[in-house]
């Protein structure tokens, strides 16, 4: 089981990309489940996703409160360190929507890998919006080996076939190539 | 055995995997159930299982008309209206919603109509989160209740309730009730039947009593004065329906290769189980993992899942409840005044005539929207097992606030 905790803001597509994040590993057959944490969600306030993955079928359905790793759509949530640290597991993994290498990164948890991404600046290059979901996944998919990235394909172009498509997809393979991943203790 | 494993593999097969959210999963549902009158107003949590058959509607992937109404309780007058002309009808409510339908869910059930209504439970003193209290504030209303404990399950039960509630012996609405947003809103992975399949296991709905027509008006719902009558009969509809339950849910296997207990209670390692936690939806999975735990710890635990609540299964009770030492409830829902919640209050009266019963503890927890972790659930099964090996309970009632 892998458990992960996602933060974005309202309007970055978090819900979504778990979503696909979902399907890309229920397709591989996997067993996932993505729990939005709902409160009164508005554009730009801070949502939250859990995220957990699975060889076998999953029964706890309840709030994860010691991920496996986090990963961060909005570069400015890493100030709000009381809000995307608590809980994650020591030797655990981020995957980081930032300018700053890996290196410059400091959680105050030691961790296994830390993985970094301009997400929002490939968001703009290809989708035209500051919406950083799909590139993210891309990052997401790098990190980790929890994904593989033809069904990561394949699921976005199951739930986002809209004349964003190509766009999107660009998205994630640009966010793939460009991820800085720096290995810890 | 061996050939209905066989066929279940067989037919697994023809199911996709997907990943949907419990609505997503409704809504999938009434399409494939071929509904042919939705009617429903939008509030949170349900709002996403209309959305989705509007989008069918407009994409042509399902003809039927979406009724737009001023509120609940039209919303259930326009369902009863079109229920009875024979039409196959779906709707979907949760909290106040339900609240604003209170007067016509007796209307609908005093006619016997089967309407399927789809309910991820949300509370209603103070919040949009979940807990059960909008559903058993109905559970007078005659309406058969339904709990589903996941994603695949509100697919596999919605399918279910429209059999059970059409068949001749039950015809009664009834509510397939899931936890709101634990339930609705999270996506998980599941298997999606194919068309044909359901075609085959839920052919359409058969009016067996005259349908209303225009040309030939009649006048329904005025002072009637047989209704110690209908109501006993309708009493005895619900009675029947526990057969009924059991039967559609054996069939369902048969075609679909899933299962879910006798169709009114699941038991999971029960049998040599000194105590057990009895609890219903979502809180259930949860309950698998500490039973899970528990187990490899050497302890003799169990869970009932609670299937369904209405009809309440007391014979299933009363049998399975002579086998432990302590039974611990755990329940999203709590009725003022009484200090407990309802199904600790329907366990201990199937209880009340057995000669050998167990200790029966109430565990009140997740009420608007707090979530039941892991560790309640872990202290949960603590107290069963401390009360079966010393035969006293010391609280009968305990409030699960964070741990």
């Amino acid at each position: 089981m892998y458990e992960y905790r996602v933060h974005g803001r309202g309007g970055q597509g978090a819900v979504v990309g778990c979503k696909v994040a979902g399907l890309a590993a229920s397709l591989q057959g996997m067993h996932a489940l993505s729990l939005p944490h709902y409160g009164f969600e508005r554009r730009g306030a801070p949502v939250t996703v859990f995220l957990r993955f699975s060889d076998s079928p999953i029964t706890n359905s309840s709030r994860v409160d010691n991920p496996d790793g986090i990963v961060v759509l909005d570069p400015k949530l890493l100030q709000l360190k009381q809000l995307i640290v608590p809980g994650l597991k020591k030797g655990g993994v981020a995957v980081l929507n930032t300018r700053k290498p890996p290196q410059e990164i400091d959680l105050e948890v030691p961790l296994s890998r830390v993985a970094t991404v301009d997400a929002t600046e490939i968001a703009l290059s290809t989708i035209g919006r500051p919406i950083t979901n799909t590139a993210i996944l891309g990052a997401f998919c790098a990190t980790t080996d929890i994904l593989k990235l033809d069904f990561i394909i394949e699921a976005i172009t199951r739930l986002m076939p809209g004349a964003n498509l190509d766009k999107n997809l660009e998205a994630v393979r640009m966010a793939h190539q460009n991820t800085v991943i720096e290995q810890r203790e | 055995m061996a050939s209905r494993a066989q066929t279940a593999a067989s037919r697994e097969t023809e199911q996709t995997v997907d990943f949907l959210t419990g609505n997503e999963a409704a809504a999938l549902a009434a399409k494939m159930a071929r509904v042919q009158v939705i009617s429903a107003y939008p509030i949170t949590p349900q709002t996403t299982i209309v959305e989705k058959l509007a989008e069918y509607i407009a994409n042509g992937d399902l003809e039927a008309p979406c009724i737009n109404v001023e509120g609940e309780h039209s919303c259930m007058a326009a369902i009863y209206g079109a229920s009875l002309t024979g039409a196959r009808t779906f709707t979907a409510s949760s909290g106040q919603g339900i609240a604003y339908m209170h007067e016509q869910l007796f209307t609908v059930h005093s006619q016997r109509l089967p309407v399927v209504m789809a309910v991820p439970n949300r509370n209603l003193a103070a919040h949009i989160l979940c807990d059960h209290g909008d559903t058993m504030a109905q559970s007078t209303t005659g309406w058969m209740q339904l709990f589903a404990e996941n994603q695949q399950e509100v697919l596999d039960t919605i399918l279910q309730a429209y059999k059970i509630a059409e068949d001749k012996r039950v015809l009664m609405p009834i509510m397939v009730c899931y936890d709101g947003f634990i339930t609705s809103h999270t996506g998980a992975t599941m298997k999606v039947p194919s068309q044909e399949e359901v075609d085959s296991f839920l052919p359409s709905r058969v009016n067996y009593y005259d349908q209303v027509n225009p040309d030939d008006p009649l006048v329904l719902q005025i002072f009637r004065y047989d209704v110690m009558q209908f109501e006993r009969e309708h009493d005895e509809a619900l009675q029947a329906a526990k057969t009924v339950i059991a039967e559609v849910n054996r069939e369902y296997d048969e075609i679909f290769g899933r299962t879910y207990g006798d169709g009114l209670v699941e038991t999971v390692q029960c049998e040599d189980a000194e105590a057990v936690i009895l609890t219903s939806h979502s809180s259930a999975g949860i309950a698998r993992t500490v039973v899970d735990e528990l187990r490899g710890e050497g302890e003799r635990i169990g869970l009932i899942r609670l299937r369904s609540f209405i009809p309440f299964p007391q014979e299933r009770m009363r049998d399975l409840l002579p086998g432990f030492k302590a039974v611990a409830v755990l329940e999203r829902n709590e009725t003022h005044g009484s200090g407990c919640g309802e199904i600790y209050k329907e366990l201990r009266s199937a209880a009340y005539d057995l000669d050998s019963r167990p200790r029966i503890l109430d565990f009140i927890g997740g009420l608007g929207g707090a979530d039941i972790t892991i560790d309640h659930v872990r202290s949960v099964a603590r107290a069963a097992l401390e009360a079966a090996k010393t035969g006293s309970v010391e609280k009968q009632v305990t409030w699960l606030d964070k741990l």
